[in-house]
């Protein structure tokens, strides 16, 4: 900070090197060996668990997948976790995305996913693909969804053709939202699709926006969230427990929340050690004076 | 579930022009003369000093409008921009905004030339200090990062919609001695901000920097205007929390007509019986 | 059909460059009149199609068409919806032309840290072909390289300096200093460690149900995000809501005073 003199700077730049190296070697130790830590699945994780299995057989499930390759640590294994549960929960799903990139992001964990779970492109699961996030497109998509979104993004095929979209056409027919997302795309799905017809919305966000969803959850205007990488291992958790299926990840959640839980300790020592230096500081400088 | 929201009830419309009212009313009156006074905001106290800084140390001075598309929010950091910018010329200190929306840059542009001109120093202006970089979030990051290690810039002004890239924005610019002064209403940035800056400017300040900086009549008087607003929506608030709980003593805590009631009242206009139809 | 396309886009875009023609040769005082009513009247578009109730028709001249759902002006707000999106269109490329003009400058003028300024030109002609024919079987391979291999894991590790970073500016940024900084750092250790197994085991041994499970640090750490932080988040919600409000109002009125462009408006 400006306030501090160039040495202090200097002094400081070689601590954070310290702490970066120490960091970077407790994470990849953590990463590289699994360890089973004891394990709390918190509320925001169940309410979103319940409220997939609550969809109806003849609604269908909206997957909106908007990250990219930055947060693809965590929002990946959400978008594994919630992927896994539709397939085995026969839900059908569309995926869609108002970020380029994140849409393509899902469909390869879909692929995979229905390689090994025996299901169907076009029958248990649909991509929308991409398009731009303007609010016109979003209230038409609640109007009318094969109007808006007209083929999907994979056949190109009319979106009306696909059997997975059978009776399918508005926002009323969607039972449920998930939104997988590393930017504040929640509030459009609140306003216009949770505030307009009432569909649930559960969502699953890096993180650092954590603390702003509380006040949706708190409202019920969200079903559920993943709360970053915690909230993934919360519901492979969760999977593992009631399905009797073996669960596969390309960034298994449980580990990575090991190496984040690593992390967290490092930084309440490091607290507890800037602290310790600060007081023996002030008291060696009172005592100078 | 009908198609609430998608019009304004009676009683949106009824809160909307309280609300206008309100505001305009305050602005018109201090332009005609009733000009409030407003407490001093450190932060924004704090821009003539990092411009200040870079001109005795001869390093630039950095200005991030964030990842926000040209609305509400960029358009009031462009407006602190603006203000940045003028006292930049002043001392002939140069001012680097890396943008990462291409409409942004050509305002940007437009903003910080002005500046110059309007200090007499057109001369000084540099088309290649506005510098789009990416519009995908961390390649505008890592972009940022690099300018601010390259020029060993002074002062970072860090203005607009942040997401998860404000701390290495503002990490980066701490590691190179860098004054920092933050202002953003992305309320899960703020944290980070206040860890790793000088100065943060947070919630509605944000907004009132416009009125603080250049002490315009429409812009103080819109300050009140909001003060008054928002003592309007506590009122109801606490209004709606004494019913509430009234209601709730009395009817053995059963709240289902209550919030039934409100609604109903919320959603209400003519032509339309009742909401939830 | 195609024709009729074609003959749309030609017709918009002479439309795009009489209009622009057309504001060149206004003096600024017009210009800037003019400025000032087509704000004001796009407001008021917006405006009116949310304040005007369901089935209002033009003096009954023009109908919605939807009675129960739409004024007369809401079958236009997509199609406005698509002018600003084209418009934005236009812009991306001033960004791209921007980008090639400072590094091609650099690149020529061989000034210091030439070798970027080529690896950025390298990098967006790659990616862009890549991009392009991603759907010929030859370059299936290139942009799983390039995407897969490069963009993904830079992005991944730009994300991931924040792990470093907040480790550092926490234990810079949290000290006892005053009353307000040892709040803040309690709240910070009590959220930080019911995020992780290790800080839940500090109280495990508390008991599941009853009065005592409030004591573990999970629900201490829910307590402080759903009341202390949403009361705060809400009341910063508050202002910023109205202040949206009140800007909005000045920019819609113009009654903002020389704070953009530098002029009068």
């Amino acid at each position: 900070m400006a306030s501090v003199t160039p040495a202090e700077i200097e002094r400081q730049r070689r601590q954070s090197r310290i702490i970066y190296g120490v960091l970077a070697a407790l994470m990849v130790l953590f990463l590289l060996f699994e360890m089973k830590l004891p394990f709390v699945v918190g509320p925001q994780a169940l309410g979103l668990y319940d409220a997939v299995g609550k969809v109806r057989d003849d609604q269908l499930v909206l997957l909106s997948v908007n990250w990219e390759a930055g947060t693809v640590g965590e929002s990946m294994p959400q978008t594994e976790a919630l992927i896994q549960h539709l397939f085995l929960a026969k839900k059908r799903f569309a995926i869609f995305g108002i970020d380029p990139i994140g849409p393509g992001f899902a469909q390869r964990i879909a692929e995979r996913q229905a390689e090994r779970l025996g299901k169907t492109y076009g029958v248990d699961w649909v991509n929308w693909g991409y398009k731009p996030g303007q609010l016109a497109m979003f209230l038409g998509l609640a109007r009318d969804i094969p109007g808006t979104i007209k083929q999907d993004s994979i056949r190109k095929a009319d979106l009306t053709t696909l059997p997975v979209m059978r009776g399918i056409k508005s926002a009323r027919d969607l039972g449920l939202i998930l939104e997988v997302t590393s930017t504040d795309s929640i509030e459009i799905w609140i306003q216009y699709f949770h505030g307009v017809y009432g569909t649930p919305v559960g969502y699953a966000p890096t993180a650092v926006m954590v603390p702003e969803a509380y006040p949706y959850l708190n409202a019920k205007q969200l079903v559920g969230m993943l709360a970053g990488i915690k909230g993934a291992a919360e519901y492979a958790d969760l999977l593992e427990r009631n399905w009797d299926v073996e669960m596969t990840w390309e960034y298994p959640p449980r580990r990575a929340m090991n190496a984040v839980a690593i992390a967290h300790v490092l930084i309440v020592l490091l607290i507890v050690l800037g602290n310790y230096q600060y007081f023996t500081r002030h008291r060696r400088r009172a005592e100078r004076t | 579930m009908d198609l609430r929201l998608e019009h304004a009830s009676v009683a949106v419309l009824a809160l909307e022009l309280l609300l206008c009212g309100l505001i305009l009313g305050r602005i018109f009156a201090a332009r005609a003369g009733r000009v409030p006074f407003i407490r001093r905001i450190p932060g924004l106290a704090a821009i003539d000093e990092g411009v200040g800084r870079a001109t005795e140390m001869g390093r630039p001075i950095l200005f991030s409008l964030g990842l926000g598309g040209l609305d509400i929010v960029t358009l009031q950091a462009l407006a602190v921009l603006g203000h940045v910018a003028r006292v930049a010329a002043r001392y002939a200190s140069r001012v680097i905004v890396p943008v990462r929306d291409a409409v942004i840059f050509s305002v940007t542009e437009e903003v910080l030339r002005d500046a110059y001109t309007a200090e007499g120093k057109p001369e000084l202006f540099q088309p290649d200090d506005v510098r789009f970089l990416s519009d995908r979030q961390f390649a505008y990051a890592s972009g940022v990062m690099g300018i601010i290690n390259r020029e060993r810039t002074a002062s970072s002004f860090l203005f607009g919609t942040f997401y998860a890239e404000s701390l290495i924005l503002a990490e980066a610019g701490h590691q190179v001695g860098a004054l920092q002064v933050a202002g953003t209403p992305s309320t899960t940035q703020i944290p980070f901000f206040i860890a790793a800056c000088d100065y943060t400017i947070i919630g509605e300040e944000y907004y009132a920097a416009s009125a603080y900086l250049t002490q315009e009549p429409t812009f103080l008087g819109s300050l009140i205007g909001q003060d008054w607003s928002k003592i309007v929506l506590l009122s109801i608030l606490v209004v709606m929390v004494l019913a509430a709980t009234l209601w709730s003593l009395t009817h053995g805590g059963a709240m289902g007509d209550f919030e039934q009631g409100v609604k109903t009242f919320w959603e209400w206009f003519p032509g339309r019986a009742a909401a939830g139809q | 059909m195609n024709l009729v396309l074609l003959l749309k886009i030609l017709s918009g875009l002479a439309l795009g460059i009489g209009g622009l023609a057309l504001l060149q040769r206004l003096r600024s005082g017009e210009r800037r009149r003019l400025m000032v009513a087509l704000t004001f009247i796009a407001g008021l578009f917006f405006l009116l199609e949310f304040v005007l109730p369901p089935g209002t028709t033009f003096f009954g001249l023009v109908p919605p068409a939807d009675l129960t759902r739409d004024n007369f002006l809401s079958s236009w707000v997509e199609v406005i919806g698509n002018v600003v999106m084209v418009v934005g269109g236009f812009a991306f490329g001033l960004g791209l032309l921007n980008l090639a003009t400072i590094h091609g400058r650099t690149l020529f003028r061989a000034r210091a840290g030439w070798q970027n300024s080529l690896a950025f030109f390298v990098a967006m002609i790659a990616m862009t072909l890549a991009g392009l024919l991603k759907d010929h079987r030859a370059w299936v391979t290139v942009h799983d390289v390039l995407f897969q291999g490069l963009y993904q894991p830079l992005g991944a590790s730009v994300f991931s300096i924040l792990a470093f970073f907040i480790t550092t500016a926490a234990y810079r940024a949290f000290r006892v200093r005053s009353g307000e900084a040892t709040l803040m750092m309690i709240a910070a250790f009590i959220v930080m460690m019911a995020q992780v197994p290790i800080g839940m085991m500090m109280t495990n041994w508390l008991p599941t149900e009853g009065w005592a499970a409030s004591l573990r640090i999970e629900s201490i750490s829910n307590w402080v995000l759903t009341v202390l932080n949403m009361a705060a988040l809400r009341a910063v919600g508050f202002g910023i809501g109205v202040g949206w409000l009140a800007m909005s109002l000045r920019v819609w009125l113009s009654l903002e005073k020389g704070s953009y462009f530098g002029k009068e408006m």
